[in-house]
């Protein structure tokens, strides 16, 4: 999804100043946030940020103390059709001595779905979550990952508009984790808005469209990556020079570090590079060490939320 | 290496207090419950005495000393079910149509007064005496023996080795007792002039008192014939002793009148011992001598003596009504207890798949979708009820197939105790489900509460030995009501109505524990 139409479509969920005490803690400190249809959200933070609490409050499991959460066209009056929801629990929440086709058939009931639609959402499915061949296996016996698949597969039955997905990929291997997410993305294609919550940071770096980071119980930063790093960071790469023995000739653009055995150079793009490093002539020892590296998201969520252990 | 892994253990332990009631407390708390139950139930323990049911149509001297033999019996605690009176004439009972018009139960209503009385299950057994109990026990061989009948339930066949053994003690000492009186009456007819002595009137003699003073003395080696000569010629040293037993031709050997003999042979103040009992309807003939007749009278008296502590005073019949109508109640009984058993453990192992998709996040995903949570524990319930009355059809049908417990002659009360047990049974297991945190709470928690309910509602050990101290705990449990219906049904074949203080509370409690799982379940709800 692009960034401008992101803006341009009405939004299909909104926070609006959302407050949850929980067991005696405040877990939601004013969430404000918007989700578009077509959108991938990654939400990310620390273990005990909010996320799974903010999620059962979208989800209704939690009722905020204060704020809004509104699922649109859910509470417009002038529209009859809800807003359907999908929850992908973070644990497996399918029934192992189910086969998968039972499975499948047990959550489409529960949403309501019946009849041919169901028989022929179950076929769509299946083919979508890559299960079609162990229609008749019993959960139990699937793969790590195909179990995965399975336990987003029994949410997605009723066609939601919004899908909220705690911690998807969890256990999974690469290629069950990359098909997840091939998953994901027909949703969003197909205008369904995700909002998913995960530690993987490569997932949410490549993945989201936009990423919320939360910290303590509150939004700390949203945007896109580039967005985020240069808030947050500054420029959104780096050259980094270490020497065997202190350096006491000055180079432009860099900054030493005392003793002088270290510089580093921040760069707004990469275009840059070949002139910062054309300077390294005129220095009379050669670096020992270059180091190269573009900012990411784990250097804005260090930034944010700090170093240290949380939970 | 071998004491890390004893220090695994210990920690693991330590940190689990699940765990710790399971190996040290459940096993105090059984250990409590069985020492409850045995040493103040099954033991012979002055607590727990064997429950009598008294009843009879009449009550007669024999009878009424039967009964305080029974209630001086220190194991036994005798209770009257019918008041009735003591007859003027026991020839006037008839022993069946409506109640007669002196206030004797008939046969029917003393029917309905047992049947009463095994269905509140307060007695261990009733005796019940016949209409025509005698006044005393017949002393002659060949009389008709008293008939008392033993009215057992089947629960406690001790009860009816115990209470049998009573009665037959109870009869041996009295035919003892009679037995010795006859023995001491032999005896006096030897005795008596050399123990009377002094001008005393003895006002036991035919026709009038005994007056004498004359004494004989007993030799060694003499016979009974020889001494009863000595006696009487002491008696009268005047008359020759053959012409006092001797019937003279043309004389009345015995003059009698409406109140007793007036005199024999002319002589008043005869001894009654000394004139046997047939004598009276056959008096002696003209031609016996004294000394015959006198050893007619030993060797009658003799024969009494000997006959009579062997002649059989008392016949007990055992009657059960429950089984002679049927083959097998007490398996309908122990089909019932080991249903309400594995009920409690398979409605607890369902339920707990609610706190396992509680758990997987299974519940959350229910949740937002179209079913709301009454839907979801009504459905569980539901689930678990029906499962419940398959669970407990399947061992009746297996009890049917195998023991034949008449399971379609008792299907309705069947089917009525089978949906209660069941509803009340999956509404435990819900309210435990939903009370509980963790399948490993509910697994440890439910293991401890249907093995001590078991325990004390008599799934393991038949209420009937319990104390009632025990009795009335096991009140508290679903296998007491339970088995108490099925009892009714099977055992007591009492119709559908008796079944109503079961039903009552079973589904009583089936509602009130309902609606209080459906309560805690809310906090799946608000989270």
């Amino acid at each position: 999804m692009s960034e401008s139409s992101a803006t341009t479509v009405s939004p299909v969920l909104t926070l609006e100043n959302v407050r949850k005490t929980y067991r005696g803690r405040e877990a939601l400190k004013g969430i404000s946030l918007e989700l578009r249809p077509g959108e991938l959200l990654g939400f990310f933070g620390p273990n005990g940020a909010g996320k799974t609490t903010m999620i059962r409050c979208i989800s209704g499991l939690l009722k905020p103390d204060s704020g809004k959460i509104i699922r649109h066209p859910f509470d417009d009056p002038d529209d009859d059709e809800p807003v359907r929801l999908g929850l992908v629990p973070q644990n497996l929440a399918i029934y192992p001595d189910l086969t998968v086709q039972q499975n499948l058939e047990i959550f489409g009931r529960l949403e309501g779905v019946t009849g041919k639609v169901l028989k022929y959402r179950i076929e769509e499915v299946l083919e979508w979550a890559a299960l079609k061949d162990r229609t008749r296996s019993l959960t139990k016996t699937l793969s790590g990952g195909m179990q995965r698949r399975l336990n987003i597969a029994c949410s997605v039955l009723h066609d939601p508009d919004i899908l909220l997905l705690d911690e998807p990929t969890v256990g999974v291997d690469p290629q069950s984790r990359e098909r997840i997410y091939e998953m994901m993305k027909q949703l969003t294609e197909d205008g369904a808005a995700v909002l998913l919550t995960t530690h993987q940071l490569e997932e949410v770096e490549t993945r989201c469209d936009r990423i919320v980071v939360m910290d303590h119980g509150a939004i700390v930063a949203d945007g896109t990556l580039s967005e985020l790093v240069s808030k947050f960071i500054g420029h959104p790469h780096r050259v980094n020079l270490k020497f065997d023995h202190p350096c006491s000739k000055p180079l432009a653009s860099f900054i030493f570090d005392e003793p002088r055995t270290s510089a580093t150079c921040s760069l707004a793009s990469m275009k840059e590079l070949p002139q910062v490093l054309s300077v390294l002539k005129q220095l009379e020892q050669a670096p020992s060490r270059i180091d190269v590296r573009s900012y990411g998201l784990q250097d804005v969520f260090l930034e944010l939320t700090g170093r240290s252990l949380r939970e | 290496m071998i004491l890390t892994i004893l220090r695994i253990l210990y920690l693991r332990l330590r940190n689990n207090p699940l765990e710790l009631l399971l190996v040290f407390v459940m096993p105090v708390v059984f250990f409590s419950i069985f020492a409850g139950i045995f040493s103040k139930g099954i033991a012979t323990g002055s607590d727990k005495k064997l429950r009598v049911g008294w009843i009879t149509g009449t009550e007669t001297t024999l009878g009424l000393e039967l009964r305080a033999f029974l209630e001086s019996n220190s194991t036994l605690e005798c209770k009257s079910l019918i008041e009735c009176p003591v007859p003027s004439n026991s020839s006037e009972h008839s022993s069946s149509g409506e109640e007669l018009a002196d206030g004797i139960p008939d046969d029917a209503k003393i029917d309905a007064t047992i049947a009463d009385a095994q269905r509140s299950g307060r007695y261990d057994l009733i005796i019940r005496l016949p209409l025509d109990f005698p006044s005393e026990l017949a002393e002659e061989q060949g009389a008709e023996p008293c008939s008392v009948q033993l009215v057992t339930d089947g629960q406690n066949p001790m009860a009816v080795a115990m209470v049998t053994s009573v009665v037959e003690g109870f009869f041996a000492q009295k035919q003892a007792s009679t037995a010795a009186m006859q023995l001491v009456n032999l005896s006096s007819a030897t005795r008596y002039a050399s123990k009377y002595a002094g001008p005393e009137i003895r006002d036991q003699g035919y026709g009038g008192p005994v007056v004498g003073e004359q004494t004989f003395e007993a030799l060694p080696g003499e016979s009974e014939s020889q001494r009863a000569l000595k006696a009487i010629q002491c008696f009268d040293p005047v008359s020759d002793p053959a012409t006092f037993f001797g019937n003279e031709p043309g004389s009345e050997w015995l003059i009698t009148d409406a109140e007793g003999v007036i005199s024999v042979n002319g002589i008043s103040g005869v001894p009654r011992e000394w004139l046997p009992e047939e004598f009276l309807s056959d008096p002696p003939k003209s031609d016996q001598t004294t000394l015959e007749l006198l050893e007619a009278i030993v060797k009658a008296r003799t024969a009494e003596k000997s006959s009579s502590v062997t002649y059989e005073a008392v016949r007990i019949s055992i009657e059960n009504p429950q089984a002679a109508t049927q083959e097998n109640p007490r398996i309908a009984m122990y089909a019932a207890g080991i249903a309400v058993l594995f009920l409690l453990f398979s409605s607890t192992g369902n339920a707990a798949a609610l706190l396992e998709e509680s758990e997987s996040g299974t519940l959350d995903r229910m949740l937002i979708g179209k079913a709301g949570l009454f839907h979801i524990i009504a459905g569980k319930w539901l689930g678990i009820f029906l499962l419940g009355c398959l669970q407990i059809t399947v061992m009746f049908l297996w009890a049917e197939l195998i023991f034949r417990i008449q399971l379609w002659k008792h299907l309705d009360g069947f089917t009525v105790m089978t949906v209660c047990t069941a509803a009340a049974t999956a509404s435990f297991a819900m309210l435990m489900a939903t009370l509980c945190r963790s399948r490993a709470q509910l697994n440890a928690v439910s293991v401890v509460l249907i093995l001590s309910m078991s325990a004390v509602g008599g799934s393991m050990i038949p209420r009937f030995v319990m104390s009632d101290r025990m009795k009335e705990i096991g009140q508290w449990t679903f296998n007491a009501w339970a088995l108490d219906g099925y009892q009714k049904v099977f055992w007591y074949q009492s119709p559908i109505t008796s079944l109503r203080t079961e039903v009552t509370v079973l589904l009583g409690s089936a509602v009130v524990l309902g609606v209080l799982a459906l309560l805690f379940s809310r906090r799946w709800k608000r989270g």
